[in-house]
């Protein structure tokens, strides 16, 4: 085999490795921090549940990076060679001398299991995804001939939605119901989802999450969906400068849609835990952030144990692929 | 069997919906006039596509002399309204929060009325309070 090839298979195999360990670490890890997580401003747990999504991505694929750092210290010259220290005919993850040796069984089973998962996760998101994006072109055509985003139907419903260019839609059975500070409120939030491109943030997570266990993701995108709409609740609160005015909109809107004749008026399923979620949220004094000088000394610290630990991590990968291997 | 969503329209046939709903009911040559015109298409293309609406179930026709007069069997609020339900129960159908949608009270979850009422009298105090500050 090429050994370019063999030094890719290998780097998969093992950032798979790292990420599985990752995934089981949410497992036990997220729902202990996401109680910790409510003393955020929304906009701020919306970015850490986003990056908690990716985690058995970046950590895979951030690990694998700290395991070919020794060598890529010896190729720049930094550090000396250390591969021939052991150079015993072990699995080498080395930019300088490549492996040797044919894919293992174990590396084989381990790298199907990973496509194939992740292959069916992203398969029914897309699937999903593309299901409510044709009846969402569908129901902005009938909007087309009216102004900006107005939907011509007596269903109460508004929404952003696109991925790229998000478009606000409000119906018209909307807007008649609503008083014009409430639908000003409405809108507000409606756009500030535009602006902070959440249908798309959503959908990336919905795909980036596919690493995780199913129980860590539904967690996962529950809490981003909520953190999405409290962070849209915040940008609209500051807009009419008002947090119990946004409050009472979401309130007066739910009222509207449980009174709505039409299809809209949904099932009761979680008693609008959202809903609930939101509204005391808003009547909450806002939370606020660590200093950023703090949270990146945090970070920067982090950076450099990861280097310090590059060789000893290296080692220790190395010597579970030879075990796998054999 | 009834279709499980409405039905969706191409261009051409919103087009054609668009000027029945805003003109009443017309024949073929009144339609192709309105709409073909502009678009450079045969009155034929237009026949065909009023033919089609009425498949669907968006128009109605009646036979007035030799020609077939068309009008619409839904408002384009019934419509639009259908379409709206439309997108709520596929996005309900998804059974996933995160969708390229997002709608300003969750579409898939309703608040019962002790909750509601519960929230109402929580705003209530803390208008109250802010008023007192």
């Amino acid at each position: 085999m090429n050994p370019l090839l063999r030094l890719l298979l290998l780097a998969a195999t093992t950032a798979v490795g790292f990420g599985f360990m990752a995934a089981l670490l949410a497992a036990v890890a997220y729902p202990v921090v996401r109680a910790r997580h409510g003393r955020l401003p929304a906009a701020a747990r919306a970015r850490r549940i986003a990056a908690w999504s990716a985690a058995p991505w970046l950590v895979g694929g951030l690990l694998v990076a700290l395991c070919f750092l020794p060598s890529m210290w010896s190729v720049l010259g930094i550090a000396t060679d250390h591969c021939p220290l052991h150079d015993d005919g072990h699995v080498h993850l080395c930019l300088e001398h490549a492996p040797h040796g044919p894919v293992s069984l174990v590396e084989w089973l381990l790298l199907g299991a990973a496509a194939t998962g992740a292959g069916i996760v992203f398969a029914r998101v897309v699937a999903a995804q593309f299901a409510t994006w044709r009846a969402v072109v569908a129901l902005v055509r009938t909007s087309g001939k009216t102004e900006g985003g107005l939907i011509p139907s007596s269903a109460p419903l508004s929404v952003t939605t696109g991925l790229f260019r998000p478009l606000v839609l409000v119906s018209t059975g909307l807007r008649e119901r609503l008083r014009p500070e409430v639908l000003a409120v409405v809108l507000e939030h409606e756009r500030a989802h535009a602006r902070r491109r959440d249908p798309l943030r959503l959908v990336a997570a919905a795909l980036l999450s596919a690493g995780h266990l199913p129980g860590t993701r539904r967690l996962l995108l529950c809490d981003l969906a909520l953190a999405c709409e409290q962070a849209a609740d915040d940008e609209a609160a500051t807009a009419v400068g008002d947090r119990v005015r946004v409050a009472e909109a979401i309130v007066t809107v739910e009222r509207v849609m449980r009174s709505s004749q039409s299809g809209l008026a949904a099932a009761m399923g979680m008693d609008g835990a959202s809903t609930v979620a939101r509204v005391e949220e808003l009547l909450r004094e806002p939370p606020t952030r660590a200093p950023l000088l703090f949270r990146g000394l945090l970070w920067g610290l982090a950076a450099v144990a990861a280097v310090l630990l590059a060789s000893d991590l290296h080692h220790l990968t190395e010597t579970l692929l030879e075990a796998l291997a054999r | 069997m009834a279709p499980s969503h409405p039905p969706f329209l191409g261009e051409l046939e919103l087009a054609v919906m668009d000027h029945v709903w805003s003109h009443g009911p017309c024949d073929v040559k009144a339609c192709h006039l309105a709409v073909g015109g502009r678009r450079k298409i045969t009155s034929n293309t237009v026949q065909s596509t009023l033919e089609r609406l009425y498949r669907k179930g968006l128009l109605r026709r009646e036979k007035v002399s030799h020609a077939f007069v068309y009008e619409a069997a839904l408002t384009r609020e019934a419509y639009g309204a259908r379409m709206a339900e439309h997108v709520v129960s596929t996005v309900i159908g998804t059974a996933a929060p995160a969708t390229v949608l997002a709608a300003f009270v969750d579409l898939a979850d309703r608040a019962g009325e002790e909750n509601l009422a519960r929230l109402e009298r929580l705003i209530a105090e803390r208008r109250a309070s802010k008023e007192r500050r």
